[in-house]
């Protein structure tokens, strides 16, 4: 039988990761308004930049199972990201759009391998 | 969010009347009846929707095999899955049916939101390039935005073929 209790951790910490993705998008949507979802970036950001640390820390098995395919992935969202950048090109913000599937990229690239070196520097 | 769930603008959306969602069953007066507010209830469908996204994405994760450095069909599948189920969605519960405080949170906030991911996105491209493999993992991240980008038009698309003919 399969242990029940990483998958409880998966269910549980994907619940407040969804809600705290919620959270800081609310926050930073409300703190800095703007056409760009700039809330959605950060929260994809820090995200992305705390499963780089994980795994530079070599972080695996269990843990790894219930902070980052739970905490961090629902935490993380990829169908939000792509469904702005649609609705982005549906308003005719062409250039926004293209800021919104480049910029996420890139950074996202640059702050998971910020994380990774820093959890790699930690070990 | 907020961009996602503004009604379209145009005629053709505001010409259409409204349906009111799933009759039976009526979160928003059940939750009032037991003294929640409507951000405890909204919070609440968020959590719900959020363990079962996770708990999804992790059951794919436990059927597909996953060889660092190979293409990740896991992450890939969910979060192809997942813009579609979001776009369809967002555009239906927007533009087709009245808007509630619950099914939004539920499903798209929620579900929808945790069953894709970046974070593990952005670790495996990193992967793939680390395993020698630049051109493979410029190819999945170009693909999967690319494809995302389609299922996104394609959810939306079709949400509203289905609702003006």
């Amino acid at each position: 039988m399969i242990d029940a209790l990483p998958w409880i951790g998966v269910g549980a910490l994907g619940a407040l990761g969804a809600l705290g993705r919620f959270t800081l998008d609310g926050a930073v949507s409300a703190r800095w308004p703007s056409d760009f979802p700039f809330g959605t970036l950060a929260v994809n950001l820090s995200g992305g930049a705390a499963l780089g640390a994980l795994t530079g820390l070599g972080v695996g098995g269990d843990a790894l199972l219930m902070l980052g395919t739970g905490f961090l992935g629902g935490y993380t969202t990829f169908s939000t990201w792509m469904v702005e950048a649609q609705r982005l090109g549906e308003d005719g913000e062409w250039r926004l759009m293209w800021l919104n599937l480049t910029v996420p990229m890139v950074a996202g690239l640059a702050a998971t391998g910020l994380g990774w070196i820093v959890g790699a520097g930690l070990t | 969010m907020s961009r996602i769930g503004a009604p379209r603008e145009g005629g053709v959306a505001a010409a259409v009347r409204r349906r009111t969602p799933h009759a039976g069953f009526r979160p928003a007066a059940w939750a009032a009846e037991r003294g929640l507010t409507a951000g405890q209830l909204r919070a609440a469908a968020i959590l719900a929707g959020g363990a079962v996204g996770a708990l999804a994405r992790a059951g794919v994760a436990e059927v597909l095999p996953a060889d660092t450095g190979e293409w990740p069909w896991r992450t890939f599948i969910v979060n192809q899955l997942g813009a579609l189920l979001l776009a369809w969605l967002a555009t239906e519960l927007a533009e087709m049916v009245v808007p509630t405080r619950f099914w939004r949170p539920l499903l798209g906030t929620g579900f929808c939101g945790a069953l894709t991911t970046f974070s593990a996105f952005q670790v495996e491209t990193i992967q793939i390039a680390r395993h020698d493999r630049p051109g493979l993992a410029a190819l999945y991240a170009v693909v999967s935005i690319a494809v995302g980008m389609s299922c996104a038009v394609a959810g939306s698309v079709y949400a509203r073929r289905r609702a003006y003919g």
